[in-house]
């Protein structure tokens, strides 16, 4: 560590400067020199910004009322308005908001856990040696490479009625006509491409992430057991699966963050539709800020989400701090 | 650990997952080379008996195909009709051939520019913050998570005061590179900063220290001693971050008027009133746009573990 | 009869017609009486365009008197205009996939006035977002915007879309009167918001039906009338059912029941029954027994059209069934007509022409209406189309209003909508009557003698302010309904409370009163079946 060298860490030209009002290579003023930009970069475009939304979203303001929207932050403090009545009406008069939480919440829970469960599949085959492994491999991760615009036009092309997802599912039930599935557009199907294709794009990181996790458990608890004559279920939840504990959190947590987010594929695949069949938080945001220009109320539901956001990972963040900040 | 024989469940289990893996992409590389009557048919068409490359010359080079047909069909004041109307031969429906007008190498610039930019940008600023967190212990446990909550909550939440704040006047900076440039980079740097941040921990302390009991200051240390040493890191971080950017659609679909264009915007423009959706143009532009993915992602194969987990899990 | 004189005897006959309905203070009615009279004539579009074609260009363009068409006044204004103007270039912001109607004319326009253009495509689905966005942003980006008059009322609340009154009334660009205008009432709703007008239309997006004459004569059956397949809602609920055909691959009816389109069919069914969306007092009327009655009626016809219907929107639709003759009528825009008799640029396979070059396999028709006593009432729903509207926020208005009048005028638009690449369609008079020979050939056969009669039932989507929510409300309902998740009436009853919702917060006062400004901008008829002159605020 720095303290423990003799000087306090500090190089010897810097001591003779240290007479000096200010310098930039002084200990106690470099940390702050290089997390300035960082910092400013992120007040610039994450803090002033969210002020200003916390502003706006106090009053019920919106473009077609004819005013602007410095006029409207000026009436938070003249007091011309009754202000937060917005958070007030979502909570009690909008269904579609609690709505889309619960569906985003829905949509990520059980992508994340298909994922989980197929990533972990072909994980563990990947754990054994075979013919070409390395071009199979890469083979499986590719769809995590491909833009999320790219992947919503592509699955949009394959659950057209008439497209290739019906028809080979027509095949499996033994009909050459296709399947009779509304996929983008009957509310339960149109959930399930959503899901389908989340989990087509991502499945991928879940793969690579538990197969670094499995490739890391200690091979001589596993050894002793196979001895003992446990049996490979036995041992994998027993001994791989504690083992594995950091990992999985990670994945779960680190998905789970960008997932809540889920906005390009959708705004492809169906626009948040049939209806609200597929509108997640992101989506109505969009709708309500975008389409409708309610951007005062949009901003509050936006608050709303970022609070719950924020708060929901920092928790979930909580048993893997340690693994994150810290050198393993 | 576990059985180590490749057995008749797994070769089944690992043929479907690379069915479910690949055939979207086939489906996508296939329908770009479609022409325009066999998108959407019923059924679909797998492979085309009809291979066309027009798809391509539409979005590369659409002057090619103004050529073959002597331009768009007009009419000159006179009522004479300037070019070859729409022939059956010809490849590009007369509804479509707007699209002609304008090629997608605009975006394709824009793409390249806004990505290479916001990520060296999102660089530099990471690796400092980086330098300042794992060398300094910079603001303890706070300001990593302070950095790191700027990837929690969904773009669109900041997309609505970035609209307000970009074209209050004095900054102008919708429809500007530098604008997105700083957009992307903001939402960006949690990761970069992250995954750096992870690569100089790995770092010994001592060699830098070593380095500063040489003579040279902190700034020296941490540019000529650090920076060479998580080369391959700062490598794999910025191809990382070049994904990131390369593939974003909000801000650039929020953000821009007509200079600055990208990808995933221009993609979503294949799309007219009367002729709907156009899928084999939309597929081909998708494959130009995902080789640089492809191949980016090829060579950190190896990091992609650490940059997606920011640095939590390192192999 | 000579040429020359069957063309002299059709011009005088012409403005002999106009004189007649020159008197303003009862103009709706004589308008309509002017087109029955067109008709009554037999002078439909495609006889006139037949003598036009044979005639030379000076004729045909004798419709705009020597040095005062509308089109020189633009340029002389913009002329002008130039030295003193802030910007010399003119940034336009267009839906994607038009531009065949406006870049071959860059050039031009720059060596007529001296200003550039500048086009700023958008995605056609973004083009009220970008607008919407303009009026937050207030950059001055765009010199004018190109939205659909659905978003009008959001534009001009807002402040981003400048009124242009007084620039007509300087420049005047002859859409409200004259040999060239634009018909009531899709002049007014197309172009007007609380009585002034805020836009400049360009693109005739009302409704036809088109169906398939050859199958029609098959069965032994005949249409009602030349321009008329059926004359009620009934009788083509009747027809359909009788010419669907599964064995043979071929579907009575082609309507669409996916997201976003579904809505235009029980606009425009339901209208026709004297049933607004609104009452008076701005109270939706979705939930009311004949809202719910139409729902049935759409719901009913789903068994004889095929299951892609759920998913496919105009173009598949067409593409996919009509154009490949797989189905027996469709309604739609105008576009759907064009692109279905263009063999080659749609691989239509039923645009086959018989021996006087006429279409032999589809003809075009009014939409159906309902009859309330002796009187046969049509609502047929005008969606789509666009607006040219200038920025407030624009430095050289002026000079855009100049462009805006130069496109859109009646020689310029004649030139501009049969252009490839672009899918303007034709709403001017001298478009249905006086059409260029090219004109013509882009939309054969009677399409528009039918196109010009229809416009006076053209009814209005919901134009106030909140436009895009209020229609919305009604989609994601009626998708509901219409896929089984919801009954009809649950629909229907949802719809109205999540209308009335809006129009609480938005402020029912002032709803109240832009919807009885679009009350009157109905056709006529209607207005009387439902008793709009009694309305009081």
């Amino acid at each position: 560590m720095v303290t423990k060298t003799a000087n306090g860490g500090v190089p010897v030209r810097a001591l003779q400067a240290r007479a000096r009002l200010f310098d930039p290579n002084d200990k106690r003023y470099i940390g702050i020199l290089f997390i300035t930009p960082v910092q400013l970069l992120l007040i610039t475009m994450l803090i002033f910004p969210f002020g200003l939304e916390f502003f706006v979203a106090l009053t019920e303001w919106q473009p077609t009322y004819g005013t602007s929207i410095w006029h409207a932050v000026g009436t938070v403090f003249s007091g011309d308005t009754e202000l937060g009545l917005n958070y007030y009406y979502l909570v009690t008069d909008e269904p579609r908001f609690l709505e889309a939480l619960g569906r985003t919440l829905a949509i990520s829970v059980l992508s994340l856990c298909l994922e989980f469960v197929i990533g972990l599949g072909l994980a563990t085959i990947f754990l054994k040696t075979f013919w070409g492994k390395r071009i199979w491999f890469t083979a499986l991760l590719t769809p995590m490479m491909i833009m999320p615009v790219v992947v919503g036009y592509t699955w949009f092309m394959l659950f057209q009625y008439s497209g290739p997802v019906n028809q080979v599912l027509g095949w499996i039930g033994g009909t050459s006509a296709g399947a009779d599935l509304q996929w983008l557009n009957n509310g339960v199907l149109a959930f399930f491409a959503v899901v389908i294709t989340e989990v087509w794009h991502w499945t991928p990181l879940f793969f690579l992430i538990l197969l670094s996790g499995l490739n890391a458990v200690p091979e001589n608890p596993v050894r002793a057991a196979t001895v003992l004559g446990a049996s490979n279920w036995r041992i994998f939840w027993t001994v791989i699966m504690p083992n594995m504990r950091g990992v999985i959190i990670i994945a779960f947590v680190i998905r789970g963050m960008e997932v809540i987010k889920l906005f390009d594929e959708i705004y492809i695949l169906t626009r948040g539709g049939p209806g609200t069949a597929t509108e997640t938080m992101s989506l109505y945001l969009y709708k309500l800020g975008f389409q409708d220009f309610r951007l005062a109320y949009a901003g509050s539901a936006g608050f709303i989400v970022l609070v719950i956001t924020v708060v929901m990972i920092n928790m979930m963040l909580k048993p893997i701090r340690y693994e994150l900040l810290e050198k393993r | 650990m576990g059985a180590r024989k490749f057995g008749p469940g797994s070769a089944i289990g690992l043929a479907f997952g690379l069915l479910f893996a690949v055939f979207p992409l086939f489906w996508m590389v296939s329908t770009s080379f479609k022409p325009s009557n066999e998108w959407v048919t019923t059924p679909p068409v797998w492979v085309s008996e009809n291979g066309t490359v027009t798809n391509y010359l539409v979005i590369l080079w659409p002057s090619v195909l103004l050529e073959q047909r002597g331009g768009l069909g007009q009419y000159t004041e006179e009522g004479e009709v300037t070019a070859q109307r729409a022939t059956e031969s010809d490849a590009v429906s007369g509804a479509v051939a707007d699209f002609l007008t304008k090629s997608a190498w605009q975006s394709i610039r824009g793409s390249i520019i806004i990505s290479v930019l916001s990520t060296m940008l999102s660089i530099v600023v990471g690796f400092m913050a980086a330098i300042a967190i794992a060398r300094y212990r910079f603001g303890g446990n706070v300001t990593p998570f302070f950095i790191l909550s700027g990837r929690m909550f969904p773009p669109i939440a900041i997309a609505i005061p970035f609209v307000v704040m970009f074209s209050a006047p004095g900054i102008e900076a919708t429809d500007s590179y530098w604008g997105l440039i700083l957009a992307y980079a903001a939402v960006t740097v949690p990761f970069s900063t992250w995954m750096l941040k992870s690569f100089i921990d790995e770092l010994p302390q001592e060699i830098e220290e070593a380095a500063m009991m040489d003579g040279m200051s902190r700034w020296e240390a941490h540019i000529k001693v650090t920076v060479p040493l998580i080369k391959g890191g700062l490598i794999a971080t910025s191809l990382f971050i070049f994904i990131l950017n390369w593939s974003e659609f909000l801000f650039a679909l929020v953000l821009t008027y007509t200079n600055v264009e990208t990808i995933p915007v221009k993609l979503s423009k294949y799309f007219s009133a009367t002729s709907g959706q156009q899928y084999g143009i939309q597929a081909a532009l998708a494959c130009v746009s995902i080789v640089p993915l492809v191949i980016v992602g090829f060579f950190i194969q190896r990091h992609l573990v650490r940059g997606l987990t920011l640095g939590a899990i390192k192999r | 009869m000579s040429h020359s004189d069957k063309k002299e005897q059709f011009t005088k006959e012409l403005y002999r017609l106009w004189s007649m309905h020159a008197d303003r203070k009862n103009y709706k009615v004589s308008r309509r009486d002017l087109i029955k009279g067109m008709a009554g004539l037999g002078l439909g579009a495609g006889a006139i365009s037949m003598l036009m074609k044979q005639a030379p260009l000076s004729v045909r363009q004798a419709w705009a008197a020597d040095g005062a068409t509308p089109e020189e006044r633009a340029i002389n204004g913009a002329k002008a205009l130039f030295d003193s103007a802030e910007k010399k270039t003119i940034s336009i912001m267009y839906p994607s996939g038009s531009g065949g109607n406006l870049s071959p004319f860059v050039e031009e326009w720059k060596g007529l006035t001296g200003f550039d253009l500048e086009l700023i495509e958008v995605p056609v689905t973004e083009t009220h977002q970008k607008a919407m966005q303009e009026a937050v942003a207030k950059t001055g980006r765009y010199d004018i915007m190109i939205p659909a008059p659905l978003s009008l009322a959001d534009l001009a609340e807002s402040g981003v879309a400048r009124p242009l009154d007084d620039y007509m009334d300087k420049y005047d660009p002859e859409v409200y009167s004259g040999p060239n205008q634009l018909q009531f009432p899709v002049s007014d709703f197309g172009q007007k918001y609380k009585g002034k007008t805020y836009g400049l239309y360009c693109d005739g997006d009302w409704w036809h039906l088109s169906y398939r004459k050859d199958k029609l004569a098959e069965k032994g059956l005949a249409p009602k009338s030349k321009r008329e397949m059926v004359h009620t809602w009934g009788e083509y609920d009747e027809l359909c059912a009788t010419m669907h055909d599964p064995d043979n691959n071929f579907y009575g009816a082609l309507e669409y029941r996916s997201p976003f389109w579904n809505k235009f069919h029980w606009m425009t069914r339901v209208q026709s029954k004297g049933h607004f969306y609104f009452d008076e007092d701005m109270n939706s009327l979705a939930d009311t027994p004949q809202g719910i009655e139409t729902v049935k009626e759409l719901i009913a016809l789903q068994d004889i059209m095929p299951a892609e219907q759920f998913t496919y929107g105009f173009t598949e639709n067409y593409a996919q069934y009509y154009a490949q003759g797989r189905g027996f009528c469709e309604f739609g825009w105008p576009s759907l007509w064009r692109y279905s008799n263009d063999a080659a640029g749609s691989q239509s396979i039923i645009a086959a022409k018989g021996e006087d070059g006429e279409p032999s396999q589809t003809a075009v028709s009014k939409v159906p209406g309902t009859m309330h006593g002796d009187e046969l009432i049509r609502s047929c729903i005008h969606a789509f189309a666009w607006d040219f509207v200038v920025s407030n926020y624009s430095p050289i208005q002026e000079a855009a209003y100049c462009f805006s009048q130069w496109i859109t005028g009646p020689t310029m638009s004649m030139r501009s909508i049969p252009n490839e690449g672009g899918y303007f369609d034709p709403w001017r008079d001298n478009h249905f009557f006086a059409p260029s020979a090219e004109f013509f050939a882009a939309y054969p056969g009677d399409f528009l003698a039918t196109h010009a009669e229809a416009i006076v039932d053209a009814v209005p989507e919901i134009q106030l302010r909140g436009a895009a929510e209020y229609l919305n409300a009604l989609d994601v309902n009626l998708t509901a309904a219409y896929n089984g998740n919801k009954s009809p009436e649950e629909a229907m009853e949802d719809t109205a409370k999540e209308q009335n919702r809006i129009t609480r917060r938005l402020g029912k006062a002032e709803q109240k009163e832009s919807w009885h400004g679009l009350a009157k901008m109905y056709p006529e008829p209607l207005q009387k079946l439902v008793g709009v002159d009694k309305w009081v605020l």
